[in-house]
């Protein structure tokens, strides 16, 4: 019965966030993309409203929780549904391609559901803090802002976003407690529900025909799938990360080289703008994702629609993010807790003898659970298609794959001790973004190489 | 150059697929699929007898009873104490340790849980045992 009520509460998220899907951009998607969206929408609406139901004292229970995710969601579906949905040419890849890319995405769902079921993928962190707070956030029925502010409880690092804990208490309140065996799979729950509207996404406008969206989206729900397992993410922060970050950076490629919009108009940023709102509230590096893709946006759509619809454009980009962390902020502030989030070590204090340490032991770590392949392959094509065709339209995709990995040697660089260590722990999770960066730009890059144009 | 990249990313797909593949091959099928008895019984020996252990202690303490962890290893001390926080959600739960060094909350505790033969703090009655482990409460007037 339990394992059915924690199903329940996860079925619950798409429905706490319907809206998503009635937006012009969305609704006329399949229905699985169109529950990725509603998902998104389902479990930041639902971590908004509990911060702010624990800002302001209101105990959390599962009416009070979907209350004001139902209500937005209704009044995005009032409004939005008169507007016609963008138009959408209907999936029809080749058979054999369809088959054999079911078969590789499939077998890598499969490989990371065994693996978590079995107990070979459970996230250390999962145990020691995000699945923690989740408990005790449900017993408390409220961010448990003196928990936050213990002594004791630093190692469940206070500061972090709030998303992860808040929809795991969600589940707990359905369940009664927390069913630390079953909270894993719910990583595997993200990568399948990326899928879909990735496929979309990727055949909207930059991947050229059906086949090769088809192919891009096995290979990158394989090699995720495969990461996930490899780095110990089950029932940590990384999953749903990937799963906003990637449908982030894919909603901004398939934006058209050039721009529908009238002249001087900014484009609509509603998908992308949703998703990153939901990396912000997932985790801290979710905050630094925002920069590094609304810096790569910029720069390729100053060239593609002018200086201030780019200017326009990336601010709607962030405002989702902006107001999400603005929540989060403002519960800190008014429960005395630190605001913001606890740097590691003095800004510039850098210790620059560990560079060459850094940079042998970054790679050493981008293996991937596949000897490095999921990184070569894509590397690759995207070196073969670049040699003729232009980065720009990359900018979103490639600007979040070499800002993370450049953050990641900054932040080693503040370890005043060797950070091999940390390396080995933290890279093969961390750098799981960049490694869906790189594989979303190769996608794009390559599709202009495989044949068919759009119809 | 034109790349046929439709088979390439398809066949890249199958390739990785391959990687895990002959790491799974290479142990019994029945093996890899025993359901675990704790979230990290192929990830961690040390994190398993922990995890046992206080799963063990499960049900033999009162409800909300405030508790602490003592084990002879101060870092499985703390790792106790910080497993418990997550076990225990409606128990005050106070560290013996953090981080490796020793702290006085402990002694607030109604409960201790002795972890593979620890020694536990004077002043317990010992109202559980077994191999593995053992749970002590402390007599009243030696309560804070």
């Amino acid at each position: 019965m339990k394992h059915l009520l924690f199903a329940a509460s996860l079925a619950a998220l798409p429905v706490l966030g319907f809206g998503a899907a009635s937006h012009r951009s969305v609704r006329s998607l399949p229905l699985l993309a169109r529950l990725g969206a509603a998902l998104a929408m389902g479990y930041v609406s639902l971590t908004a409203t509990a911060v702010l139901l624990s800002t302001f004292g209101v105990p959390w229970s599962i009416p009070a929780l979907a209350l004001l995710p139902l209500a937005i969601s209704a009044a995005l579906w009032r409004t939005w549904r008169r507007a016609a949905p963008v138009p959408r040419r209907p999936f029809r890849p080749s058979a054999s391609v369809a088959w054999l890319a079911l078969a590789a995405g499939g077998l890598g769902a499969v490989h990371l559901i065994v693996a978590l079921l079995t107990a070979a993928a459970t996230s250390i962190d999962f145990l020691l803090f995000w699945g923690v707070k989740a408990a005790r956030f449900a017993q408390a029925r409220s961010i448990d802002a003196a928990l936050l502010r213990w002594p004791y409880f630093v190692h469940a690092v206070p500061d972090y976003p709030p998303a992860v804990p808040v929809v795991q208490a969600w589940s707990v309140l359905w369940t009664g407690e927390q069913p630390w065996r079953v909270v894993p799979l719910t990583t595997a729950l993200w990568a399948v529900a990326a899928a879909p509207l990735l496929l979309e996404l990727l055949r909207a406008r930059s991947v050229s025909n059906d086949d090769h969206a088809a192919a891009v989206t096995a290979f990158w729900l394989s090699a995720l799938c495969i990461s996930l397992a490899r780095s110990l993410s089950g029932g940590s922060a990384e999953a749903p990360l990937l799963f906003f970050e990637t449908l982030a950076v894919a909603a901004l490629l398939q934006e058209p080289a050039e721009p529908v919009e009238p002249a001087g108009e900014a484009p609509s940023r509603f998908l992308p703008a949703l998703m990153l709102a939901g990396a912000v509230l997932t985790k801290v590096e979710g905050s630094a994702a925002l920069l590094f893709v609304a810096a790569g946006t910029l720069v390729r759509d100053v060239g593609r629609l002018g200086p201030w619809p780019a200017v326009r454009g990336t601010l709607r980009l962030v405002s989702g993010g902006i107001a999400a962390l603005a929540t989060w902020f403002l519960f800190q502030a008014t429960h005395g807790l630190p605001v913001g989030f606890r740097a590691h070590g003095e800004l510039w204090s850098l210790h620059a003898r560990f560079l060459p340490e850094i940079l042998r032991g970054l790679p050493r770590n981008l293996d991937a659970g596949t000897l490095g392949l999921s990184w070569l392959i894509p590397l690759t094509l995207l070196a073969l298609a670049m040699s003729r065709a232009s980065v720009r339209p990359l900018l979103p995709a490639l600007s979040l794959a070499a800002g993370i990995l450049a953050f990641l040697v900054f932040d080693y660089l503040h370890d005043d001790r060797s950070p091999s260590e940390r390396i080995r722990w933290t890279t093969p999770r961390v750098s799981q973004p960049a490694l869906s960066a790189v594989i979303l730009a190769a996608g794009v890059a390559t599709s202009r190489m495989s044949g068919r144009a759009p119809d | 150059m034109r790349i046929p990249s439709t088979r390439v990313w398809l066949l890249s797909a199958l390739v990785l697929l391959a990687v895990p593949a002959v790491a799974r091959l290479s142990h019994g099928v029945g093996e890899q699929l025993r359901l675990p008895a704790t979230p990290l019984d192929r990830t961690s020996a040390s994190g398993t007898r922990q995890w046992a252990f206080l799963q063990e202690c499960r049900g033999r303490v009162p409800p909300r009873a405030s508790l602490t962890v003592v084990a002879a290893d101060p870092e499985a001390e703390s790792a106790l104490f910080m497993l418990a926080l997550g076990l225990y959600p409606d128990h005050p739960v106070w560290p013996s340790s953090y981080f490796g060094s020793p702290v006085d909350s402990g002694s607030h505790a109604q409960y201790v849980l002795i972890f593979d033969g620890a020694t536990p703090p004077p002043g317990l009655e010992i109202v559980a045992q077994w191999d593995g482990g053992a749970i002590g409460r402390r007599r009243r007037s030696l309560m804070p």
